[in-house]
Parts: structure tokens; sequence; C-alpha cells
């Protein structure tokens, strides 16, 4: 069976180390509270978390600060070098690039997120069901799964994306739509191993029904999984997203995300215009960076959590 | 174990035919006529009608899924009309090329990310740590087409010191007799495997190091010279394994930008030059390959962990 | 997706660029519409005999077809003007150097004589030409050709890519060969002469039937003039014409009578060579020994190759057109020009959504579209043309022969101010940045037109190329132009196979409410530029469904007419009635090294991708 499959790196939970040397945490804690305090420990979640809040607020609120005109094309003054009025200079259309950076940023941010949920819902559902389910149900649930996950990523969203016109909705979905695979799996995991614990088997044994069990024990202990995969899925989704764009299927004029600024950049950079590629190549690796900064210590304190228990 | 195997082997196939069902649903489903898109806008109704007939696309879906299957059970991947070579010669000339800068890129992963893991682990949460668990975290959030970007921009632009296209020979050892033209390809592909490992092996590591076998060995005086290299690394490696199986679709989605963004002729960019081409059996032929590889990652990747976990094979 | 490869290419070329201060920005800027691009070298040196060159093919374009009755789905022009012309000249020969028409020189045939009211054409060989196996070509050679197209056709229209219903060989009520060297066509119905020589004889290509006449290797030479025999020669030709590993050595083959034949053959990669034919009878026998056509994956690896002065000759990428100055520096000549064919934004006139095929029915909402179009803008921009393109208004660029010097004068030209007057003056209440909206609805002239009600909006798609870069900047200029009368353009990118095959009236009437405009390039046409199969109500080509009485009786004009000059009226008339709206055609840009040299003419036909490499030396 596959349920040893780690999507992430970091897989297996890292941080018995630290308490392999002997730190104690106070056993009155509650678990939530010892995530909070795992997780402030950690200085990369807190940086990332501060990069997240920063780019929110450039690509949100700066737009209103940072007043340039994104409609209107201009061919002459295309690819104007920065200063001058433009700090990052023009683009191919004549726009003005910072202003640019913010608005791609915006519509990268949303897809990221929407489609992190879009995901993320229908794996825990999936998951969850086929976990549940156990037997010829949850064999034939994983199949599908193993069959989608065998199927190269790029080529079906290519291919759907040449089909259905890019909006932040359709791409949310699109993207959505393909990569509840992961997290169905590791939800699968997670219920499976909850299911074998003995709270679960004490409750069953003391005559709780199948839902009560869903809705009083195995969702709220599944719940740390599905928020870290959730950040994942978003720090996934805007790389694929900017894949997307990179390849011409990004979002369309008016709008931009950052994949399609970059795909249009690379196209000029003949003529010396490297402010086309490094302003924006570098949000976008610091923006999902963030995410799996954030990711990746919320895995480790969640997992001290549930070891507490 | 035996029969653990088997029935694995018997779920592969399974998930390859839903793979060949779904690849060419999504293809023929999503456009019209391939003798328009081969014989082009200008060509007579009466000629594509032609040309679709005699490929015998005007026959209904299930029947052309049920021939094009029946030509896999041959082996047969089918014709390229675009290339006027079969889709086996095709994918036979240039795995070679693909096959062998993977190959090269994996060694080169796995031979940094495993020492970099575990001196990771060992020195966990020193400056070197924070430092390279940064440096891993930023090539992991780098699109592939991004940093070969950067590669090409630093090396060959900037320093002038690489070329920024690969070796264009067709000799499937190009990347031994030309390395200077593949450094960048094999760096970005490496770069991003690397990563990736580096990051499991570090966790994999701190998860040896708490385990009671290194403390008792410590305990015992063993010096964490040879702790590190009698149990750990060998321990540690174990799920390294089964992450090379498993992270074969990782490889070829990294193989396809590297190709078509350095223009070396493999796999990843015959199947590009497909796609645009709307090269239906060579899109066909080349995602079923790929997806029967993944498959029979997964399937390595699975056994090895049934064989040293006996408890998985109930599952 | 082709974007990807181009941009390995592209950040290679900083490289040289690093080292010349400036850039290339400032050296590249030209004239916009400048009618070529750079100019032609004159001839130097002294003609020699031998050495070697090497041309780039075209990107997945390798030649896969050996016989000259190509089908369909092998044909590209590359595989017509460098592969098989340089093997088997065709009847007619065009271009004349740079300019779009037949140039009799070069042509295996005296030009034609009509008689008959246009239905009688009689064909004489010229003199000098032979095969290399020492016969002359000859008139059966002519009839032999045409009897395999018969039987090629008769087995499936995609069997010759040249085949148009209803036109050659299906317009010839008989073909004979009267002596040696003269032919007679009876045509079923009156044709226009300029027409039948340019668009119809130009694509005879005389082949061997003193060996190719046979059904087997080595079989008997049997009597093509049997259906059943060409049926069979057909068969044996065709079969062999698919078996590239054999290109080069099966005996069949050698028979050539242009100025090379092929030499080597690379199944894996399609490098192909070829060797002069010390036979060949035509003007100038072949100075070059040995012609190596080099293969490349990609525009990017090519132009590498060039720049590394690997190649002696290659076409050069719109994406390249900054890059030419170093092109220079590293030894090599460049020069463009348009190429037979014009660009456009096709619009649906069948688009039911929105009304669009309505509002498209009047010709102010047409005018208006146009009016919207900056294509001095546009090949002025670094971010689109960057200098290489001319303005053009009509299906045939200024140099063709047939057109007048129109074409390249805007009938409409870039004002938003008269496409918000004409709207105006129609009853359209113009909101800019907003939505224009018709408020006098009627058929009256200062109201909105048959069909329109009141408050319709102006709203259409348009589906763009994905690739290469151009087609979405230009797509998102236009747009943003529309936008500011109140026009709402929605651009989306879709690759081009599924446009031709989705977004396509005659091919695809059930998808045709799903788009209002659609853009990928362009068409390139024949030499006589009518658009008989384009624009005339039945075209099997008619992309936007465009429908216009007189323009059905223009084209028939130009077609069966008796005045050679007919298709310049149609030119004319659709200029200013636009079945489409008009984009700037693009140089087709080629560059070669300095140590080839050549009659200018020889060098002025590239852009139109022919080659006559025989008049060509290294110096």
């Amino acid at each position: 069976m596959t349920e040893s499959v780690t999507d992430k790196p970091g897989g297996p939970a890292a941080p018995t180390a630290r308490d392999g040397r002997g730190v104690r945490l106070p056993d009155t804690m509650s678990g939530w509270r010892l995530t909070a305090r795992e997780f402030v420990q950690n200085r990369l979640a807190v940086s990332g978390l501060g990069i997240i809040v920063f780019f929110v607020l450039f690509c949100f609120a700066g737009p209103y600060l940072y007043v340039t005109d994104q409609v209107t094309v201009d061919p002459v003054s295309s690819l104007l070098a920065p200063g001058g009025g433009h700090p990052l200079g023009t683009d191919a259309q004549g726009f003005d690039v910072l202003g640019r950076i913010m608005l791609g940023g915006r519509a990268s941010l949303q897809i990221g997120l929407f489609a992190a949920l879009i995901a993320t819902g229908i794996g825990t559902l999936y998951g969850t069901i086929a976990g549940l389910a156990g037997g010829v149900v949850d064999g034939f649930m994983m199949r599908v799964v193993d069959t989608l996950l065998s199927i190269p990523f790029l080529f079906i969203v290519l291919i759907v994306a040449t089909r259905f016109s890019s909006t932040v909705l359709s791409l949310s979905l699109i993207l959505g739509a393909f990569s509840w695979l992961a997290p169905a799996r590791l939800v699968r995991a997670e219920v499976l191993t909850l299911r074998s614990r003995g709270f679960v088997a004490a409750a069953t044994v003391m005559g709780a029904t199948r839902a009560r069990i869903v809705a009083r024990h195995l969702i709220p202990n599944a719940l740390g999984v599905v928020i870290v995969n959730i950040t994942f899925q978003v720090a996934d989704a805007i790389i694929a997203v900017s894949l997307l764009g990179f390849l011409g299927f990004g979002l369309n004029y008016p709008d931009v995300e950052w994949g399609t600024q970059l795909s249009a950049g690379v196209s000029y950079l003949l003529a010396g215009s490297w402010w086309l590629i490094y302003p924006v190549g570098g949000c976008l690796v610091l923006v999902v960076m963030a995410f799996n900064f954030v990711g990746d210590a919320l895995r480790d304190s969640i997992d001290v959590r549930l070891r507490r228990r | 174990m035996v029969q653990y195997v088997l029935r694995r082997l018997g779920t592969s196939a399974i998930v390859i035919l839903g793979v060949s069902l779904i690849t060419f649903l999504l293809l023929h489903g999503m456009s019209g006529s391939p003798g328009r898109a081969i014989l082009g806008v200008q060509a007579s109704a009466e000629a594509v009608a032609a040309f679709d007939r005699e490929h015998g696309y005007d026959r209904s879906l299930a029947v052309q899924y049920l021939d094009y299957l029946g030509g896999l059970l041959h082996g047969d991947l089918g014709h390229s009309y675009k290339l006027n070579q079969s889709v086996n010669a095709l994918l036979a000339e240039n795995a070679g090329r693909t096959a062998m800068l993977s190959a090269v890129a994996l060694l080169l992963a796995i031979a940094v990310a495993v020492p970099l893991g575990v001196f990771q682990a060992v020195k966990r949460n020193s400056v070197g740590d924070t430092v390279l668990t940064a440096l891993t975290f930023v090539t992991y959030s780098m699109p592939v087409f991004l940093l070969a970007m950067l590669l090409i921009q630093f090396f060959a632009m900037g320093l002038g010191v690489l070329p920024a296209q690969a070796a264009q020979s067709s000799s499937d050892f190009v990347i031994f007799t030309e390395p200077r033209a593949m450094l960048l390809p094999v760096l970005t592909l490496t770069g991003v495997t690397v990563a990736m490992y580096s990051r499991y092996q570090r966790s994999a590591a701190l998860d040896q190091l708490a385990q009671d076998y290194i403390r008792v060995a410590r305990a015992k005086g063993l010096s964490m010279r040879l702790v590190l290299t009698r149990h750990l690394l060998r321990n540690a490696c174990v799920p390294l394994v089964t992450l090379v199986g498993m992270s074969i679709p990782l490889l070829l989605a990294g193989n396809l930008v590297v190709e078509s963004v350095f223009n070396y002729p493999g796999l990843g960019l015959l199947f590009f030059n497909g796609l645009n081409n709307q090269d239906y059996p060579v899109l066909l032929g080349y995602t079923l390959v790929a997806a029967t590889l993944t498959v029979l990652g997964n399937l390595v990747a699975d056994v090895l962990v049934a064989a040293t976990d006996p408890r998985t094979r109930r599952a | 997706m082709r974007r990807l490869p181009l941009l390995a290419g592209v950040l290679t070329l900083l490289l040289p660029l690093a080292a010349c201060s400036g850039g290339s920005a400032s050296s590249t800027v030209r004239k916009p519409g400048a009618k070529t691009f750079g100019s032609l070298p004159a001839q130097s040196g002294t003609p020699k005999d031998g050495g070697a060159i090497d041309i780039a093919q075209q990107p997945g374009a390798g030649p896969f077809y050996m016989l000259p009755v190509v089908p369909g789905a092998f044909n590209s022009t590359f595989v017509t003007y460098q592969f098989q012309r340089l093997m088997y000249r065709p009847l007619y020969w065009f271009p004349d150097g740079a300019s779009h028409k037949v140039d009799e020189s070069l042509s295996l045939a005296a030009l034609p004589e009509f008689s008959d009211g246009n239905k009688t054409v009689t064909i004489k060989l010229r003199d000098g030409y032979k095969w290399s196996d020492g016969n002359p070509v000859e008139a059966d050679d002519v009839v032999f050709f045409i009897d395999l197209v018969k039987a090629a056709l008769k087995k499936s229209p995609a069997n010759w890519a040249d085949y148009t219903p209803g036109q050659f060989p299906d317009s010839i009520a008989g073909v004979e060969a009267t002596s040696k060297n003269t032919v007679t066509l009876k045509l079923k119905e009156a044709y226009n002469p300029e027409w039948f020589t340019a668009n119809q004889l130009t694509s005879i290509i005389p082949l061997p039937a003193d060996q190719w006449s046979r059904a087997s290797d080595g079989g008997p030479i049997l009597d093509h003039s049997s259906p059943e025999n060409a049926k069979a020669i057909y068969a044996y030709l065709d079969k062999a014409s698919r078996d590239p590993a054999t290109f080069a050595t099966n005996p069949l083959w050698r028979t050539v009578n242009g100025p090379y034949r092929l030499s080597s053959f690379d199944v894996t990669t399609n490098a192909y060579s070829m060797t002069a034919n010390e036979a060949y009878g035509g003007p100038q026998k072949p100075h070059i020994k040995t012609l190596n056509f080099q293969p490349f994956t990609s525009e990017t690896a090519k132009f590498n190759q060039l720049l590394s002065g690997k190649l002696t000759m290659a076409t050069v990428d719109q994406n390249n057109v900054g890059q030419v100055a170093a092109l220079k520096t590293a030894g090599y000549h460049v020069y463009g020009a348009p190429r037979l064919g014009f660009s456009f934004i096709m619009l649906n006139f069948k688009d039911t959504t929105d009304n669009v095929g309505r509002l498209y029915a009047q010709h102010y909402i047409r005018q208006a579209l146009q009016h919207l179009i900056d294509q001095p803008g546009y090949i002025a921009s670094k971010g689109m043309y960057n200098g290489a393109a001319v303005e053009s208004y009509g299906p045939a660029p200024a140099s063709s022969p047939y057109v007048s010097g129109n074409v390249a004068t805007a009938p409409y030209p870039y004002d938003p101010a008269a496409a918000r007057k004409l709207l105006e003056d129609h009853g359209w209440k113009v909101v800019p940045d907003g939505a224009t909206t018709c408020e006098r609805p009627g058929t009256g002239a200062s109201q909105c037109g048959a069909g329109i009600p009141k408050g319709q909006t102006l709203k259409f798609n348009l589906f763009y190329r994905s690739e290469p870069q151009l087609h979405s900047a230009v797509s998102t200029a236009f747009a943003s132009a529309a936008r500011k009368v109140g026009i709402t353009v929605s651009v989306a990118p879709k690759t081009f196979s599924f446009l031709i095959q989705n977004f396509n009236v005659p091919a695809a009437p059930s998808k045709a409410g799903e788009w209002a405009m659609s853009t990928w390039g362009g068409f390139s046409t024949k030499p006589y530029p009518t658009m008989s199969g384009v624009f005339d109500t039945k075209g099997s080509g008619n992309v936007g469904a465009y429908s216009d009485p007189e323009t059905d009786e223009l084209i028939r004009a130009s077609v069966h007419g008796a005045d050679r000059k007919a298709v310049q009226a149609e030119i004319e008339h659709l200029r200013t009635d636009l079945p489409v709206l008009w984009l700037p055609n693009a140089h087709t840009i080629w560059a070669w090294k300095d140590t080839l040299s050549g009659p200018t003419d020889s060098f002025a036909n590239l852009p139109a991708g022919v080659l006559t490499p025989e008049y060509w030396y290294l110096k």
C-alpha cells in the first residue's frame, strides 16, 4: 500500500530529536497553545509569516498608495528602463512594472489560496471517506488516486487550460481539481492511524455512533494535518499557476499574474530588460518560500501537540 | 511477500490502463478533427474528411480506444504523422538522452543530499543548519523554469563561462563528451532534486538520532563518527531509496522544463513539440511511458518498504 | 509552448551583446514600415566551383516524402522549396527574384498560350532541360505528372496538398502530348490565363516517365494513361516515398532534373545533404558542390548555431530581430521582406452570441474596429514587431506585381476619435472605459443597423495563438484601444491547432457561436493573389464565413475572367470592405555568411522561402 507516501520533503516527523534532548514541556499546557509556542520559537516560521503579511499588504493595499495605469497599452513607451517615474521600468505593453507586480501578486495569491482550499477540501473529504470505508471501496478510491497521480500534472492541466479561458476562478478550479490527490492520501493515512488509536477504539467500545466518532474525534484530530496541507498547497499552487502563466495560459488582459509577467519578460530579455525578470522572480520565490516556512513550522509544532496527547 | 508483489503488479496494470483511458479521452474529447490540425487551415474539407477516414478518426471514440488498446497490447504506440516515424522509434531515439540526464542529475543529487542532510541533522539548529535550510527552501520554492533562467543569466550571460544551450549531439553519451554544454541543465535538475532530498534526509536522520539504538551506541562509547557511518547513514538511507522511487514524477516534470529551456533533444522536448503540433500519438505515447515509470517507481518503493516493514503488507 | 525554447535563446543572445556597448536596441531601430529589412548586398568576388555550405532546416519541418506529389500531411513550403524544387523543377518557376511572379527564364516551359476563349492551353517545353539519365524533359513527363495526381486524388483527396476540389486537375477535360515538346490542355470552362498560369500550372512538376512509370522495382515501363496502371504506379511510388531510410539510396530518386540531387538522408535527425547534378540543363550550372541541410529542435537552437558562425545560412525568427546587429558583427548579411500573404484578426460573421454577426454586418463597425489598430505603432514597438514588418491593408503585399501601391495605405488609419465619431454618427452612446450602447436602433443612415436592438453593447471575444508572444501583444494593444471607446474585447490564448480545428466556421460550424475574433498570424497566398477559397461565400478556407456578393463577383472575374489584371480590383475592394481586420505583414528574414555571394536576385527570393543555390558561390 502507499500510505507511506509523503508528498512533502521532511516527511518523517522531525522534532522527536527535541524531545530526545529532554526538553520537557509543562503538562498543563493545552495542545493548541503548545503549537503556538513551538511555532513562535521557529525563526524561519516567524520570518515567513512576516513575508506573507508584507506581500498581502503590498499587493492589496499597495495599488492605493502607488497608483498606476494598468489598462492602457502604450506601444511607444514599451520596455523603458527603471527611472523617471517608473522605479522598475515598463514592460512590453508599456505598463509600469512595479504597479504590475502588485496586480500580478494579487491574482497569484488569490489563486494560490483558492486552489489550496479547493484541493484540500476535496482531498479531505475523499481521504476521510476512503479511510473510513476501508475494504474494496477504499481500494478502488485509492487506485483512482494512483491513476491520476501517474499522469504528468502538466499534461492534464495544459490540456484543460487550452479548453477553458483563464480567470482567477477557472485557474483556481483547474489547479484545485487536479491537486487534491496528495491531501487525499495524507488525510486517509491520518484517518487510518487515528482509527487504530486507543481513544477511537475506546469510543467505539463505549457505544458512540460512527457519525459522532467522526465529528468529535477524527475531524478535530485530523485538522492539524489539513491545516498544514493548506499552507503547502498554497505554495504549490502559486508555483503551478506561475508555470501555466509562463507557458502562455495564465490570466489575460487586463488581468495578470506573476507567471504571465515572467513569460512576457523572458521574450524581451535580449533587449537587456532585466527589470522584467528579477523583481517578479524574486517576489515569487519569496512568497512561495514564506508559505513553505510556515507550513514546515506548523507541521513540526502540530506533531509536538499530537505526541503530547 | 511474493503474493504481495503479485497483487501490487496487478493493481499497477489497472492503474496504467486507467491512465491510457483518461489521456485518450482528454486528448480526443478536447479537439475535433486531427486531420484539420495536420493538414492545416487552408486544406479542403474533402481532404480533411479523407484523412480522418483513412486514419480511423471518424470512428466512434470507443472503437478508436479499443483499437489503440489493441496496438498497445502488441507494444505498438502508434505512428506520428507529423514526424513520419513510429512512436516506439521516436521514444527509443530520445529516451537514452533523457535517461542519461536524469540519472546523472539523480546521482549527483543523492551524493550531495545525503551528507548534507546528515550534517544538518547532527548540527541541528546551528548557524550552518539554518543557512543550509534556508538555501534548500529557496531552491525548493523556485519553479524549475525560474531556476534554469537564473542559472543561464548568471553563468552564461553574466560570467560568460558556460553555454546557455545544451549540447545538440544525437549521442546518448553527450553528457560525458560535452560536459561543459551539459553543466547547466544538470545543475538545474540537480538543484530541484537536492532541495527535496536533503530536507527529507535531514528529517530522516533526525528521527534516527532520536532512536534508542543510537543512544545505546553512544552510551557504549562509540565515537560519533562511527555511529554516523555504521548506523545512522545506513538506516537513514532506506527511506531515501523509496523516495527516489517516488520522485520519478518530479524528475519527469523537471526534465520537461529543463529540456525545453535548454533545447536538449530528449523525451521532454519531444513531448513539448508534440503539444505544439497536436501530435496525438506522441502525446499519448509519452504520457503512457511516463505513467508506467511513475507506477513502477511507486511499486519498487512500496515493495522495498514492505520488505523492511512487514506490517504494511496487510493493507 | 514554443516560448520555452525561445527563452533560452533569447537569454543566450545577451552574451555577445554584452560585449558591444549600448546594446542592440538603438542600433536596430528603423523606420516603421520599411519595405524591406536591410538591403541586398551587391554581388562580389569571382565565382568559383566547389565547396559546401550548411543551411538550417526549419524546426519540425523535415522532409518526409519524396515524390513531388506531396500529401497534405507532409507538405510545407520548406519541403517544397528546400527539398523537392532543388531536385525536381516545376513547369513554371516562381518567384522572379524579389518579384512575386513567374520567372520564365528558370521555367521548363515557355509561358503558355491560351486560345479557344481561354479554354485551351498550349505549353511548349524549352530545349536543354534533361533528366540526369540523359533523357530530355518531354511533354510525356508533364502528362505523367497529371496522370499520377489523378490517381493519387482518386485514392484520397488528402494525397495532394495543392488540391482544391473543382480546380486542377478536376478542371481539365483532356490532356495530350501533341508533340515531343508540346502539351495541350483542354479546360472544362474558361479560366483567367493569369490565374491559371500563376496558381495552377505552377503546381505541375514534370516527372521522369521513362524511369518511374512502373509498378515495381525493375518492373516494365507501363502506359500511365490507363487509370489502372496509373493507380499501380502511384501505389508503388507512394510506398517508396514514405521510406526515408532509402531516400538517398533508392535508384528511383537518382533521376532528377534539378541542379542538385539527394546524397544522404539521416532518418533519425532528418539531416540531409545534396550534391550538385552535373547534368543540370538550366541556365546556371551549380557552383557549390554540396548543400548540407541541418535539422534543429527549435528556433533558438538554430539561432545560436548561426551566431556561433557554424551555419552558412538560416532564417531569423521574429523574436531574434533585436539581435541583428550581433549577427552582422559575426559576419552575416541580413535581409528580409514580406512574404506573399497577409496577416489579420479574423472576424466571425456567423457568431450569433451577443449579436456579433449582426454587428459585423455593418461596414461602419468593421471600419471603427480597423481605426483602433495602430499598425505603425505596432511595427515600431520594441514589444511587438520591432521594425521588422510593413504596413499592409489587403490580401497581398505591395511588392506583388498584381496590386496597386494602395495596399500599403491605410483605408482606415489608427484614429480612435474617428472610430468614436463613426459609432456616434450611427446612433451609439460611446462610454470610454465603459460599455458603449446602441441608442438609436433602426436601419436609417444615422441608426445602428439591421437587427441591432436598443441597449446593444459591443462585446467581442478574441482568441489569439498562444505562441509566439507577438499575438498576445497585438491582441492586448487592440483590446486596450477598444476599451477607450467602450468596446469590450476579451482576449484569451489558444494553441494554433485548437484555433484552426474549432474556431473555423467551415470546419466546425457548430462552434460558430463561441468566437467573435481570432488571430494566429495569417495566410500565405499563391502568386496571383486572388482570395478564391478564402473570402468567397463558398470558400472552404473562409474561416470567418465572410460573404459579400460584390466580392464573389470580383473573385469570379479573377479566376474566370479574361482580364489578366482582374485581381487588382478584387484586392482593392477587399482592402476597404474589411473581410478581416488588417494587421502588419511581418518580414521573413534570412541571414547568410558574407563569404557566400551570387547575383542579387538569387538572394532576393529568399524571403519567399525559395532557394536558387545553383547561382551561389563561396568567395
